[in-house]
């Protein structure tokens, strides 16, 4: 799972970083930059709540176990 | 990656949740701040030559009889870009140092990442990048040139890259975002 994920990060990282998108000349419209800028913003938009749930804290054991003594 | 992957860290007291979604959210912004990137190097073209420049899908070509014959103008133009991703890995590193939320954290951590830091460098390397051509129009060895831009690159990324290595530590998606990205 996670050597998937690696995968396709990297292949859309190296996409937009290298821009081997121009190697297909209707790729090399502005216009199409436009639409897929478009595209990513309401993309973005719609998963934008996702992103905060990338850390989430959590409690150690040790605070538990001095909780619990507290209690 | 149709579930999520949990990956605990109790001893940072932090867990790192990388999900389908989140990673849609990653790229989305990825291209959004690439593109910001090259809306910078335009909207200043724009105002110091007066042209708009050429646009291809990777980058933006803002040429002109003014912007090549005027050094200080031509560094500008070449740093606009470089200065929005600077800008959000700084942001991003503010985050996480003084967000007192996961949330803030996790969009701190996102902020770095998605502003590319290995690709500065890397182009740097390689002897690319927009850093590389504003250097080299006052450093005229490129060897030299090359050991100076990277001093300076890796100066203004390595506290933020250590940072981000220090709240994905012990974590298995730290070598994920810091080769990837």
């Amino acid at each position: 799972m996670l050597l998937e994920g690696t995968v396709v990060l990297l292949f859309f990282n190296y996409l937009l970083k290298i821009g081997v998108l121009n190697i297909y000349p209707f790729m090399g419209s502005p216009l199409l930059v436009y639409v897929i800028l478009l595209i990513a913003i309401i993309v973005f938009i719609l998963t934008a709540k996702n992103i905060k749930f990338l850390v989430s804290a959590v409690v150690s054991k040790s605070i538990l176990q001095s909780k619990k003594v507290a209690i | 990656m149709k579930n999520s992957i949990n990956n605990t860290n109790t001893n940072n007291h932090f867990t790192v949740k990388l999900s389908t979604l989140y990673t849609v959210a990653f790229i989305s912004l990825r291209h959004i701040i690439h593109e910001a990137h090259e809306f910078a190097h335009m909207i200043l073209g724009r105002f110091l030559c007066g042209v708009w420049g050429t646009r291809d899908f990777n980058n933006v070509h803002p040429m002109s009889d003014a912007y090549t014959e005027n050094h200080s103008g031509s560094a500008l133009l070449g740093l606009e870009g470089p200065f929005v991703n600077y800008f959000l890995i700084w942001l991003g590193t503010f985050l996480i140092v003084y967000g007192n939320t996961s949330s803030k954290k996790s969009w701190g951590l996102t902020l770095i990442f998605t502003s590319l830091p290995f690709a500065r460098f890397f182009t740097a390397l390689i002897g690319g990048g927009d850093e590389f051509g504003v250097i080299k129009t006052f450093i005229s060895d490129p060897l030299t040139a090359r050991v100076v831009l990277i001093s300076i690159i890796v100066a203004v990324l390595f506290y933020p890259l250590y940072i981000a290595y220090k709240a994905f530590k012990n974590t298995q998606f730290k070598r994920l975002f810091f080769t990837g990205f």
